[in-house]
């Protein structure tokens, strides 16, 4: 997974080269480009949220350096908090949803955490500047510029939705690809082929979006644009928005944890739906500075005990090891436990981790 | 004069502190490339020459330190030592120079922290009793 | 502020968040043109710039905004 899998800053896979117009496709039309070009297959989609295209997507809008940023970078991992890794499933609390999930314990796993890399992190920055711009313009005042905002009906505001429409494609896609090179890991190191291998995309998930989605508001359905910053969307059973396979019992919802101790897969609601606009929690959440984390401890001892415990990490970095430290991040299992409690989501079941891949 | 880190939980936080403005945008480059590369010194191989145009000068830095991230993110490549000339004219702030560096050689230098944005969250510039002070929260 | 914070935790969670500024962050949001029940924030929540990381904000079509903030650098 780690040689087929590109890890960390400036990794490539030569095989993967994207002309100009790949780069057109792949942002209009997200995971479906990549199915197109053999990653994956077209069943899958529909397990990817909005089949992972968003409408309204427009390639033109992005500047000349987020295309130079994205080019190289699909198919990548990336660094930081993103990663990659083999998991089992170590409990079950919902046997209904884990059977429709296709969740058996001891089942092997693995959660892909990453996003649109260089290429949506400048269309970000091309946006804030011009969002600066349109709050002044449309006379709105803000206690903090980095809330620069413009009205969704105004020019600014459609132009950056559409732009980070693209983003979101070029992240679907990317996610696609490195799906596909795990399943061909797995069946190279286990020397099987494909079909034998099942290995199947149980659900890819956005947690830094806006969208436009459907809501009842005062008993009326009401089109509302739901930014999820650091949250993942949680839609209940019966919902359109949640894949046709989940239908009876509910979107799937990926929690995060960290590398030592657990992530889960927990189900939307309909209280979702009524409090929270149909979202959830995204993971553990820092509780640490990375500063802080790099100086809590030497990361080749931390390494040696994770690998005592049978968790092995590869990572580009010895520095993204420290800083991403499981002390670094709150226990998941709290995060799971309030949303759980509180009915905006529900767990499924409870995955520890055997292998981590870190960039 | 010079530069230091301050703590943001998912952020880094960065003050520079230099005499004048133009010295400032100068000490800022190299304070990014220390947080992307783990303050490994950067050889001055390549000359680059910049010309931005901004409504403030906090605007101008942001532009700046984003021209030097999508640099970083498309090549690898570091700024080191620049000379760099920034000024108001009228309501318009200008940067013009050139900067020297050179690709980060992954053999030999690790990269410390992806930088994944520059941020306007407690972002000033501001002019001190003995030269200019710049605070920079950097997304990681 | 044009309506409510709600920050889903518990009792521990609440005391960490006593002096975080992820809090201010919640309230700043609150203060978003054409935001529709409340400024949300989920038990992973922490400081961010401009949204707190872990928040959820819904606008309304016609008279609500768009903010690149509140999804941040790494979309998607």
């Amino acid at each position: 997974m780690y040689r087929n899998v590109p890890t960390g800053v400036g990794a490539r896979r030569r095989d993967l080269r994207l002309s100009p117009r790949d780069m057109r496709a792949v942002l209009e039309r997200g995971a479906a480009w990549a199915v197109s070009r053999g990653y994956g297959s077209e069943t899958e989609l529909e397990r990817v949220e909005e089949g992972g295209c968003l409408e309204g997507a427009d390639p033109d809008l992005l500047s000349t350096r987020a295309l130079e940023r994205g080019r190289p970078q699909l198919g990548t991992l990336g660094s930081g908090n993103h990663f990659a890794e083999l998991q089992y499933v170590a409990e079950i609390y919902d046997e209904p949803a884990a059977t429709a999930f296709g969740l058996r314990l001891d089942q092997v796993t693995c959660m892909i955490h990453s996003g649109s890399r260089g290429l949506g992190h400048q269309v970000c920055q091309d946006h804030l500047r011009v969002m600066l711009d349109a709050s002044r313009t449309y006379g709105i005042a803000l206690p903090d510029r980095q809330l620069c905002c413009a009205p969704l009906d105004s020019p600014e505001g459609r132009r950056y939705l559409a732009a980070m429409s693209a983003a979101a494609n070029f992240a679907f896609a990317n996610r696609q690809v490195m799906t596909h090179w795990v399943r061909e890991s797995v069946c190279e190191a286990l020397q099987i082929a494909p079909e034998a291998a099942r290995v199947e995309t149980l659900y890819d998930v956005c947690h830094n979006i806006a969208k436009l989605e459907t809501f009842e508001i005062d008993g009326r359905p009401e089109r509302l644009c739901v930014h999820r910053k650091g949250a993942t969307r949680a839609y209940p059973p019966g919902h359109p928005g949640t894949p046709a396979p989940y239908r009876h019992v509910g979107q799937p919802v990926l929690v995060p944890g960290d590398m030592g101790r657990y992530s889960y897969v927990l189900v939307g609601t309909a209280r979702a739906m009524r409090e929270t606009f149909g979202s959830t929690c995204h993971g553990a959440g820092r509780r640490m500075s990375r500063r802080q984390a790099k100086r809590a401890g030497d990361a080749r001892v931390l390494l040696g005990e994770l690998r005592d415990r049978g968790i092995h990490v590869r990572a580009a970095g010895l520095a993204t090891v420290a800083e991403e430290r499981p002390e670094a991040y709150k226990d998941v299992a709290d995060v799971v436990r309030v949303v759980h409690e509180a009915g905006v989501s529900t767990r499924v079941a409870q995955l520890r981790p055997l292998a981590v891949i870190k960039g | 004069m010079g530069f230091r880190f301050f703590d943001h939980t998912a952020d880094v936080g960065l003050e520079v502190n230099a005499s004048t403005v133009s010295a400032l945008f100068e000490e800022a480059a190299v304070a990014l490339s220390a947080v992307l590369s783990g303050s490994a010194p950067v050889e001055p191989r390549e000359r680059v020459s910049v010309s931005l145009t901004a409504c403030s000068v906090e605007q101008l830095l942001v532009d700046w330190l984003v021209e030097l991230l999508g640099r970083f993110d498309i090549e690898l490549w570091l700024a080191g030592s620049g000379r760099l000339v920034v000024e108001q004219r009228g309501d318009r702030w200008h940067l013009n120079g050139a900067v020297a560096g050179a690709p980060l050689d992954p053999h030999r230098q690790s990269t410390a922290l992806p930088v994944k944005g520059i941020t306007y969250h407690r972002l000033s510039v501001r002019q001190t009793a003995d030269g200019w002070r710049a605070t920079i929260v950097l997304d990681v | 502020m044009r309506v409510d914070g709600i920050v889903y935790g518990d009792a521990a969670m609440a005391k960490d968040l006593r002096d975080d500024p992820s809090l201010e962050q919640l309230r700043n949001v609150a203060h978003l043109p054409g935001i529709v029940g409340a400024s949300l924030a989920m038990p992973d929540v922490h400081w961010g710039y401009g949204f707190p990381i872990g928040g959820v904000a819904a606008t309304r079509l016609a008279d609500g905004v768009v903010s690149p903030g509140g999804v941040g650098y790494d979309i998607n």
